[in-house]
């Protein structure tokens, strides 16, 4: 009630300067309001009449909106309503778990001990499987020099930094990381958040909103797809990777949008490397498009940042394209570079705009100082390039598992070549269903634990994907194997997947 | 005060059967921290052990003058038509500002207009106070950087305070409840020798290969602390909540919110598409007739009975100190087979003789309560959210939790920092250093809170609540309030529009178990000054008057004794 004064008064103002807005734009307006000043010369108390009128109907509107629902209401009566109420039997708030359900938790690996090169699974007979599952390609996480940083910086810093950034939760460790992934990445300003899971779902909402228009790549990750459903705005999916069927899109769009007042933000949105995929786009002609559709790009560098590129500087600096071309780079820091929180590179207006209304940068306490204060460390070796050569074998590597297990003819490898990220699906899989296709994943799962492979499925849940899951399996290739240690992985993959399906 | 008082209140303190000292310097873990971190303890009467007080009603509504809240709205709208005018006028003198509000070449404005107003006219004003950098532990005293404010830019702010030493505050700004943020000490012993054995991060989600042992331990320590079933931890307190309510209910599914609800829960809740009804906070009244008419109408259109109904609330509001009235909302599951899901982000750790939350408070059974959820930024120094509740629900979100599937595994050494301090409140390790902790953080959060109320301060939340809101109203009390108290050395969170509503703009005292007696001392005496300078002791009493404003200086020697009154409300 206190709060009415202002709430109107902002109301009003809002209303009146939309309705005007609005009202100069109708085609034929400016005969309306030539017809009222006509009119009200001829008779001013017709004028008021009709205003009445206009009064009454806005007010019948409004009011038959309001109810909407309630009218909808059944009348009841106490004693109805009492035994509605011993009647209503609610479900449990979990239902039993499915087989499938059953099957997944079963695949899901607990690591005894540290998570290495060699880790020990619990429950599993192999004593020791290699770890084909470390988003760290590079084990930066055991890197002693890191692991000293770290140990430094708890003893300053002690462990949680005990408060949202608004509210001195923002230490100078946080500042400098900041400062040096805009650096690095050569943007004005860079935002950082404390998982990288949930960079997208807030950021995508600060600038796309109802009646703004996104165009998607279908398979892009599952944090985009949650920030595409908060925005609310218009959503166009492309083909994956599919430059003609943007095109068509954007085209589309723009003709749609033509000549309606005011123009809609778009914004294109697509991965680096792709998590379901381990695909890149064709990035020169995205930019092409979207100077040419008058988009703006939402490029999510999750896992490209720190494995693509001479220095690492992600896809961006792969195609040689200058990262001002590139309004927003969103991306997880916990994936190909292996660390820890999520960022947001851009200009200053798209980065400080964030501090307040992002919703995950604003209500949530920042991540731990020594990650903030590691994340730096390793940011600022990669701009100075010492990791190039350690970038360019990690690719090579990636070559030689590509080209062995292209050999296999049970498996559609579908990630790009030097990728090491690595994303099979299975032959036998094209025509099966859901459920035993995903039997076979986890047959091939589990045989490669048998032989001494810790590997997983590509984590998907299907009930939340807009185009399904996958089925796939997943491989993160460390840095830390030989070449020819990865060729005899490659062939026990193969052995494994033939294993499975003969086992089938 | 007297000897044989001092003594009677020690005598009474060991009859409690506790083994606990009153000195830093027998706990291990605290003996080696510096007075910058923790304070010792001035006397065993500043201890209190929480028992349970009725639930007051907030009362805030009632403690305002009405000319306040004229006040406040005249000078938004002043600040309204100011913005505006200065809006008119660089929109035809400063084309650089206007650069990210206009149509570019074809290009639609990144911001618009209407919606960056607030933030650029009004925000922007207070920008260097939101954005002061920190270092070192936020533990007792916390090191804040001053930033200057830019007059008339768009969204900069200065860069350069690095030059300027940092100034050393009386930290009542952090959530650092009972004090576990430390650099030394067991906590930051554990988490050292963790980062040594498992590396600094875990190395993937928890469904792809991130999941250490050490989070498995540390899940069931959990589970045993807060009384459930299984638990399960994430990296980050807000995904918890943003993903997690999809698990729970769908479209079929009613979920009634509490209108002061945390952002993460309403983003949670969204992203379910559950139908979502909001009542008033804390109206269980309210929520009663909400209910009875949802169970009796069922679902709009299709008129079929709901699958479920959640009801989604805090324990603690974070910006209000109010507290759910759990007794009530445990009536309804039984009465009529609604779902609770209960966020304990505040609570856990600081209320509750035991700390074991809300729960733990009211003496109900954490059985009575279907899902609980809490984070780890808060009391225990460390970083990442948690669920709580039956097997069967861990299980499922094991395998079909966005964030456990999707997003980064919490990381070994902030997962071991947990573990210690959990181990600590609990008495697993260091026995007595948590209850002294517990007790110490009771006291303070009453001391402050009873001193606030008695000066006339609008001072709104539960009585043991350790967020200690006092409202400003006026706009332009935000900022002469935290430049002055940051000139007393007091750090103090700001807090206003988006987190409240834009009338209601307050100061928030997070009170921690690090705080000593006499710095509350300190901050009642300041405030005392600030009070009186900027008219800010205002409040209205019970009976429609205004309350008597009583001078610190007369109550001073006997606050401590009130507060030790547990039928204090
Ligand atoms: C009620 C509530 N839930 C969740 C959170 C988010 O926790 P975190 O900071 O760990 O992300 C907060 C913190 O501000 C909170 O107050």
């Amino acid at each position: 009630m206190d709060q009415l004064p202002t709430k109107v008064g902002v109301a009003v103002e809002q209303n009146l300067r939309r309705a005007l807005e609005i009202f100069k734009k109708i085609p034929g307006s400016s005969y309306i309001a030539q017809y009222i000043r006509k009119s009200h010369q001829n008779d001013p108390a017709r004028t008021l009449f009709e205003f009445l009128l206009f009064l009454f109907a806005l007010r019948y509107f409004l009011a038959s909106k309001q109810s909407y629902f309630k009218r909808d209401y059944l009348k009841l009566s106490e004693n109805e309503v009492e035994e509605l109420i011993e009647e209503w039997e609610p479900k449990p708030l979990i239902s039993s778990l499915s087989d499938e359900d059953k099957m997944l938790l079963k695949e899901v690996p607990v690591v005894e001990s540290a998570s290495n090169e060699k880790v020990v699974i619990q429950g599993s007979e192999t004593p020791e499987l290699l770890n084909l599952t470390a988003t760290d390609f590079f084990s930066r996480r055991n890197d002693k020099e890191i692991t000293e940083l770290a140990v430094e910086k708890i003893k300053y810093y002690g462990v949680g930094s005990c408060g949202p950034a608004g509210f001195y939760g923002n230490e100078d460790v946080h500042i400098r990381c900041e400062e040096s992934l805009a650096n690095f990445l050569g943007t004005q300003k860079c935002i950082l958040y404390s998982q990288g899971y949930s960079t997208a779902p807030s950021v995508i909402p600060c600038f796309a909103k109802r009646g703004d228009v996104l165009f998607v790549d279908d398979a892009v990750c599952m944090p985009i797809q949650r920030g595409i459903e908060l925005s609310r705005s218009k959503v166009y999916y492309f083909a994956h990777n599919d430059m003609k069927n943007l095109e068509d899109n954007l085209i589309k769009a723009n003709s749609l949008y033509k000549g309606r007042g005011r123009i809609p933000r778009k914004f294109i949105i697509t991965e680096g490397l792709f998590e379901y995929t381990g695909n890149s786009p064709d990035l020169v002609k995205i930019i092409e498009l979207k100077k040419k559709y008058k988009a703006r790009l939402i490029l999510d560098e999750s896992w490209s940042l720190g494995v693509l590129g001479r220095t690492g500087r992600g896809l961006a600096e792969e195609c040689g394209i200058s990262r001002s071309e590139i309004d927003a780079t969103i991306g997880s820091l916990a994936t190909g570079l292996g660390l820890y929180g999520g960022f947001c590179a851009g200009s200053s207006a798209l980065v400080e705009h964030q501090r307040i209304i992002s919703l995950a940068y604003t209500y949530s306490a920042t991540e731990p100082p020594y990650l903030a204060g590691c994340t730096s460390y390793v940011v600022d070796r990669m701009a100075k390039g010492v990791y190039s050569q350690e970038l360019h074998d990690l690719r090579e590597k990636a070559h030689h598992l590509y080209t062995e297990l292209n050999k296999c003819t049970e498996i559609d490898l579908i990630s790009r070549p030097d990728s090491p990220l690595v994303i099979f699906t299975l032959r036998s899989n094209e025509t099966a269903d859901d459920s035993s296709a995903s039997k076979a994943v986890h047959n091939v799962v589990m045989t490669a634990r048998k032989n001494g492979l810790l590997l997983t499925r590509l984590g998907q849940v299907s009930q939340w994907e807009n185009f399904g899951s996958l089925n796939a399996v997943q491989i993160l290739l460390p840095n830390s194997l030989s070449v020819e240690k990865v060729k005899e992985t490659a062939k026990k993959i193969i052995a494994c997947v033939q294993e499975a399906q003969a086992t089938n | 005060m007297s000897v044989e008082e001092k003594e009677s209140v020690a005598s009474d303190f060991k009859e409690n059967g506790s083994k606990i000292s009153g000195s830093i310097k027998d706990y291990p873990s605290l003996a080696a921290l510096n007075h910058h971190e923790f304070a010792e303890l001035e006397s065993t009467n500043y201890l209190y052990k929480q028992q349970l007080t009725e639930p007051v009603k907030d009362r805030t509504e009632e403690l305002v003058p009405y000319y306040i809240m004229l006040e406040t709205h005249f000078l938004y709208l002043v600040l309204l038509v100011i913005g505006h005018i200065r809006d008119f006028i660089d929109s035809i003198f400063n084309q650089e500002y206007r650069a990210n509000l206009k149509e570019n070449n074809g290009y639609a404005p990144l911001l618009t207009d209407f919606d960056s107003f607030y933030t650029r006219r009004f925000k922007q004003r207070l920008q260097d106070l939101f954005a002061c950098p920190t270092t070192a532990v936020p533990g007792r005293e916390i090191k804040v950087y001053r930033r200057k404010f830019i007059p008339n830019s768009f969204f900069e702010i200065d860069e350069d305070f690095w030059d300027e030493e940092p100034v050393s505050c009386i930290n009542l700004s952090s959530y650092n409840y009972l004090g576990f943020a430390q650099s030394v000490g067991t906590c930051a012993d554990n988490a050292e020798s963790t980062v040594e054995k498992y590396g600094i991060v875990a190395g993937g989600s928890r469904f792809g290969g991130g999941c250490l042992d050490i989070q498995e331990d540390t899940e069931n320590l959990v589970a045993k602390f807060v009384g459930k079933e299984a638990a399960m931890i994430f990296s980050m307190g807000y995904g918890t909540n943003a993903m997690l309510i999809s698990n729970l209910v769908d479209k079929k599914c009613l979920v009634l919110s509490d209108q002061l609800n945390h952002a993460s829960l309403r983003t949670g809740i969204r992203l379910s598409g559950a139908v979502i009804k909001v009542f008033k906070h804390n109206d269980m009244d309210e929520l009663e007739k909400l209910i009875r008419e949802q169970i009796a109408q069922g679902q709009p259109r299709s008129r079929r009975p709901w699958d479920k109904i959640l009801i989604v609330f805090e324990g603690l509001y974070s910006m209000e100190g109010t507290m759910c009235n759990l007794p009530k909302l445990v009536e309804f599951r039984e009465r009529y087979g609604v779902y609770l899901f209960m966020d304990e982000a505040h609570s856990i750790g600081a209320m509750g003789p035991n700390g074991r939350g809300i729960c733990d408070y009211y003496k109900i059974s954490p059985s009575k309560i279907d899902c609980l959820m809490g984070t780890f930024t808060k009391s225990f120094g460390s970083v990442g959210g948690y669920i709580a509740g039956d097997q069967l629900l861990i299980d499922h979100l094991k395998v079909s939790n966005l964030c456990s599937v999707y997003a980064e595994a919490p990381a070994p050494p902030a997962l071991s920092q947990i573990a210690t301090s959990i181990k600590i409140i609990s008495g697993e390790i260091n026995p007595g250093e948590g209850e002294f902790r517990l007790r110490r953080l009771a006291f303070n959060s009453r001391y402050l809170r009873v001193g606030l109320r008695k000066m006339g301060f609008i001072v709104c939340g539960h009585i043991d609540s350790p967020v200690i809101p006092v409202f400003l109203y006026h706009p332009t009390k935000m900022p002469l309030t935290a430049h002055k108290l940051m000139e007393f050395r007091i750090a103090v969170v700001l807090v206003g529009y988006p987190a409240t509503d834009l009338a209601t703009s307050r100061i928030r005292f997070c009170m921690s178990a690090a705080l000593s007696k006499s710095d509350l001392d300190y901050v009642l005496e300041k405030m005392e000054e600030v009070g009186d300078l900027y008219r800010l002791k205002v409040a209205i009493g019970l009976d429609g008057n205004p309350a008597p404003r009583a001078r610190f200086a007369d109550f001073k020697d006997t606050l401590w004794k009130e507060v030790l009154n547990p039928k204090l409300n």
